[in-house]
């Protein structure tokens, strides 16, 4: 066993040695290792954290909305629809809500109204989130000013700023009570956005689904479920785009990795003849290319993951984020929580550290099986 | 004893450019003298060396050490037997570059799972011996023909082999350098260590050193000396 641990320790060093004198070409070689699983794993991370982001949203989201429909557009709901749905079996609650979007020409974005279904600010008063309070440049107490739906001065007193932690929903949101809602888009009462359901039988959405579509033939039902597929397609799609773009960095550093590291030169050809020739046997000199393959490989692999993740969880993915979280005036300002996935990690390791190694060792074996004569005479 | 026994040598077999390297070759060497085998270019003393020193086998023939047959030997057991047996000077020393005088004298060692330490003090004990005691830490590109030729002998020397086999020791110093390597030579031998080089430069011959002298030409052995 000694002798192995000697062996093996023998062979690092050599190794370390053989890597210092190529200095130039393993550290080229180093950093566009690096630059390759630095990009993949922070696509891969951040469109994984975002994912479980937006899970982690639509777990609290009702399991139905139902909306109105007039010539295919949605439309506001009469208080009658309430009604109808309520006396639906398997319904267990139906809540009205009230929201919609609202051009601030100031700072020139979209706002998202909403009236929340519990604990509403008092009248003349809202709740903001946190972008829309940095580019209006407000705090707790200052006034914040619109024009309602009759091009009227509205002012409403900012009570407090939304929760930085939930930025990815509220970065744009403006919270407001009832009467404050109607009057600023001249909603007359007994009308609502939409209604959302909750369904006692989790098994039977579906079913109750079917039952509101037969009952109001005008509605449209969006399940949890589809609100989840919806966004998972969205990410998917963004990820697989950027993906896509990253496969032809791959497919450089393939060529650049087989070029570096397959295509033995004369020199290291005579290296490997030297070797056999004062002693080594064929598997020495593999186990010895191995360990500068892996050595190499999983350095450049671990310091792009660090990266990576530093990229992704501290500093926001500024590489990525236009093409991750969507265009907006309103940038929700919001890191995904570091998480560290072992099966993730094990894909992008295989993805990258296997073909490397794979390719070093091929040529090496073939001059490595030579009689260590005919490579030396070479 | 080491015997070759009708060995012949054909490189690129079956190809155009197929050519017999050694022909049909008997040749005994004993231990503890000093065979040199002396022949122009091209004249197959190389080749023998080679097979000599298990570093090829032969097309056809055998090669036995001590009355063992090595030719048929797999890689490993060949390569584990040459470590031990078999330290080699090479035509045009075969250092490699980059590393250091000390590291290329440590590599024979590297398989053998010997201590670090024994073997780095080892080495460093070889190159004192040598003269080199300085250059340890110089790199192999960096070193003249005589430092590169020294160290290539303390390489062949770390794994404290019986034989060593040195293909034209003296082909690249001159005359000084020369007489400076023969008389390392010499001291191996009174070591006790079996010498057998190749050589076409009169200063080897003249240098009392060969016991056993071997005429190479074509392939084939001319005449053999005592």
């Amino acid at each position: 066993m000694n002798a192995w641990i000697e062996r093996q320790r023998g062979l690092v060093d050599t190794t370390v040695a053989n890597l210092g004198r190529r200095r130039g070409r393993n550290l080229g070689l180093f950093l566009a290792y690096t630059l390759l699983v630095f990009l993949l794993a922070s696509v891969v991370l951040y469109g994984d954290g975002l994912r479980r982001e937006a899970r982690l949203l639509l777990a609290d989201a009702p399991e139905l909305v139902v909306q109105r429909l007039t010539a295919g557009r949605h439309d506001l709901m009469p208080a009658a629809w309430l009604e109808e749905i309520r006396g639906l079996r398997g319904v267990s609650a139906v809540t009205g809500r009230l929201w919609g979007y609202h051009f601030d020409a100031a700072i020139g974005a979209n706002l998202t109204l909403q009236v929340p279904l519990a604990e509403a600010p008092a009248s003349g008063k809202t709740r903001i989130g946190a972008a829309l309070a940095r580019a209006r440049g407000l705090a707790a107490g200052d006034v914040l000013s619109l024009r309602d739906h009759a091009g009227n001065p509205f002012a409403l007193s900012v009570e407090a700023l939304l929760d930085s932690r939930s930025e990815l929903v509220s970065a744009d949101l403006l919270l407001l009570n009832e009467a404050d809602f109607r009057a600023f888009f001249g909603i007359e009462p007994g009308r609502y956005t939409d209604a959302t359901l909750a369904v006692a039988n989790p098994k039977e959405v579906r079913k109750v689904a079917e039952k509101v579509l037969a009952r109001l033939p005008a509605a449209r039902v969006i399940s949890r479920e589809e609100m989840r597929r919806s966004y998972e397609a969205v990410f998917n799609w963004r990820q697989g785009l950027l993906l896509t773009f990253l496969s032809v960095l791959l497919a450089a550093f393939a060529l650049l990795a087989w070029d570096k590291a397959s295509g033995l030169s004369a020199e290291e050809r005579r290296e490997i003849g030297i070797l056999k020739a004062v002693g080594w046997d064929s598997g020495d000199v593999l186990t010895m290319k191995l360990w500068e393959g892996v050595l190499l490989s999983a350095t450049a692999f671990l310091a792009g993951y660090g990266l990576a993740w530093l990229h992704v969880f501290y500093w926001g993915a500024p590489l990525f984020e236009p093409v991750l979280k969507g265009w907006s005036v309103l940038y929700p300002r919001f890191t995904v929580a570091p998480d560290v996935d072992s099966a993730q990690i094990a894909t992008l390791f295989f993805l990258t550290v296997l073909p490397y190694v794979a390719a070093t060792l091929v040529p090496v074996w073939r001059a490595a099986t030579l009689d260590p004569d005919e490579v030396i005479r070479e | 004893m080491i015997e070759l026994v009708a060995v012949s040598k054909v490189y690129n077999a079956g190809r155009p450019n197929q050519y017999s390297a050694v022909r049909g070759v008997d040749l005994a060497i004993e231990h503890g003298r000093v065979t040199a085998l002396r022949g122009p270019s091209g004249s197959g003393k190389t080749t023998l060396l080679s097979l000599i020193g298990g570093l090829t086998r032969p097309s056809s023939g055998r090669v036995r050490l001590d009355g063992r047959d090595i030719s048929a030997l797999s890689e490993r057991f060949l390569t584990e037997l040459r470590r031990a047996t078999f330290g080699f000077v090479f035509q045009q020393f075969q250092l490699i570059r980059g590393l250091s005088a000390l590291e290329n004298v440590m590599l024979p060692a590297v398989p053998t799972g010997r201590p670090h330490a024994r073997v780095r003090a080892r080495a460093l004990e070889l190159l004192e011996y040598l003269g080199l005691a300085a250059h340890a830490a110089t790199r192999a590109q960096w070193l003249s023909g005589g430092e590169a030729q020294r160290v290539a002998i303390a390489r062949a020397l770390i794994n404290d082999p019986r034989v060593i086999i040195a293909d034209e020791p003296t082909s690249h110093l001159d005359s000084a350098l020369s007489r400076q390597i023969l008389a390392i030579l010499g001291e191996l031998r009174g070591q006790g260590r079996t010498l057998i080089l190749s050589s076409h430069d009169p200063l080897v011959f003249e240098s009392g050193l060969v016991e056993h002298l071997v005429e190479v030409r074509d392939g084939r052995l001319e005449a053999a000396g005592p």
